[in-house]
């Protein structure tokens, strides 16, 4: 029996063509393909390179149903040893985008380990002034208000 | 931009995954994450794990205990406080997750959470009874160091303040109460210390508090019987608002749990 496949559409139209259980481990994908059949999905938040990142993600992760349920402990050491490389050669503000992606898509797995990665490079961040230039925050702090936290933070509280 | 606004709904998961000992410099980024990082709430909710103090001759620890291991985590907690020496360390108090440790040269708020140290000199008389709370009446809490010493017959209180690099130490002389050997400790409750005492006149034990937003002493309530300095009485907190005794008749070699409050 050949596989069901979905189309899925970017935001500049290009389409994926994807096996239907590759797709659904988004919740929300899952959820549409139930509603609207043999229908492409269009996508129009979510670019062609995110998109293709996503389907990538989700093909690694896809679990195959093979009628044996004997799945070893060191594939999914593989597993997460490929998602730490996968998260790993994706750049800032594309990492940003995937981690969007997989909220609005509703993948758990792939949000776990984006969110992961953004905590990891926040936590490598020297200082206030590091982690606001990475991620782009806005400081609505005033002097007089930074040097009090620093004050603060001179006592264990 | 809309994506940026969704990000913000997710910065609670991203900043929980944040190792605790990152988080207080972190403040400063941006408004939004001072408010997160200080919500007592958030801390308790993804933070915080439970934890355990194990004190022993050389060194003190905390102990971190991950439920889903199960496994646990020791680490060191400092101890770089001039001139420290681990056996100066002769009383110790908790007080909503800090440690204070006694020493006859000042006193160590140690954040077990953070493993930070925090130490405060103070004139050298040294406290057998100590406790650490605050004015429970004014929003943020500034920790006072409470100690009571005797001298001859006479017994003082003082009083050192916390809550900022200047510290105000005041003494005065409190003569109706004494300390029960059994239970020589203060428990901490909402910012106002607890302990076990006796009436001298009457040697009555009742609980004696101080209570730091009129900084004075108290009695709480009487207990029952009379102080029989071999029964061994030991005051706890019993479900976070209410206290529980646990009392040995050295005679009769019976126990009992009171509770009230």
């Amino acid at each position: 029996m050949s596989k069901k496949m979905i189309v899925l559409k970017s935001s500049e139209g290009v389409s994926f063509v994807v096996e239907e259980a590759v797709a659904r481990q988004s919740k929300i994908i899952s959820f549409l393909v139930e509603e609207f059949p043999d229908r492409e999905l269009p996508l129009t938040n979510m670019t062609s390179e995110i998109l293709r990142k996503t389907i990538e993600y989700c093909k690694k992760h896809v679990v195959e149903d093979d009628g044996g349920g004997d799945s070893s402990s060191s594939s999914s050491g593989d597993l997460k040893e490929w998602d730490v490389k996968f998260v790993a050669e994706i750049d800032q503000p594309r990492l940003m985008d995937l981690l969007m992606a997989a909220n609005y898509l509703d993948i758990p797995s792939l949000l776990d380990v984006t969110c992961q990665k953004v905590a990891d490079t926040i936590a490598a961040c020297n200082d206030e002034k590091e982690i606001r230039a990475t991620f782009n925050i806005e400081n609505d702090f005033t002097e007089e208000e930074v040097e009090a936290i620093r004050m603060e933070n001179q006592y264990p509280i | 931009m809309q994506q940026e606004h969704l990000l913000w709904e997710l910065e609670e998961s991203i900043l929980s995954r944040i190792p605790l000992k990152s988080v207080a410099r972190f403040r400063s980024v941006c408004k939004r994450w001072n408010t997160l990082l200080n919500d007592l709430k958030f801390i308790n909710n993804h933070l915080a794990r439970p934890q355990f103090v194990l004190i022993s001759e050389s060194k003190t620890c905390s102990v971190d205990v991950n439920f889903d291991g199960p496994s646990i985590e020791v680490h060191d907690l400092p101890s770089d406080i001039p001139n420290y020496q681990h056996r100066m360390v002769m009383r110790m108090h908790y007080c909503e997750g800090l440690l204070i440790y006694a020493t006859s040269k000042g006193f160590g708020i140690c954040n077990p959470w953070l493993r930070r140290i925090r130490w405060i000199k103070s004139k050298p008389s040294f406290c057998w009874l100590i406790g650490m709370g605050y004015d429970y009446s004014k929003p943020d809490n500034h920790y006072k160091i409470f100690g009571s010493r005797m001298n001859y017959d006479t017994r003082y209180v003082n009083i050192t303040e916390v809550g900022s690099n200047a510290w105000k130490s005041y003494e005065f002389s409190s003569h109706s109460w004494s300390m029960v050997s059994s239970s020589d400790y203060t428990i901490s409750l909402n910012g106002t210390l607890y302990w076990i005492a006796v009436k001298r006149s009457a040697r009555q034990p009742f609980i004696l508090s101080f209570d730091f937003s009129i900084e004075s002493l108290k009695p709480y309530c009487n207990l029952p019987g009379k102080n029989d300095q071999s029964n061994v009485r030991t005051l706890e907190i019993y479900r976070r608002d209410r206290f529980s005794i646990l009392e040995q008749d050295w005679n009769t070699i019976t126990q009992g749990i009171l509770r009230f409050g």
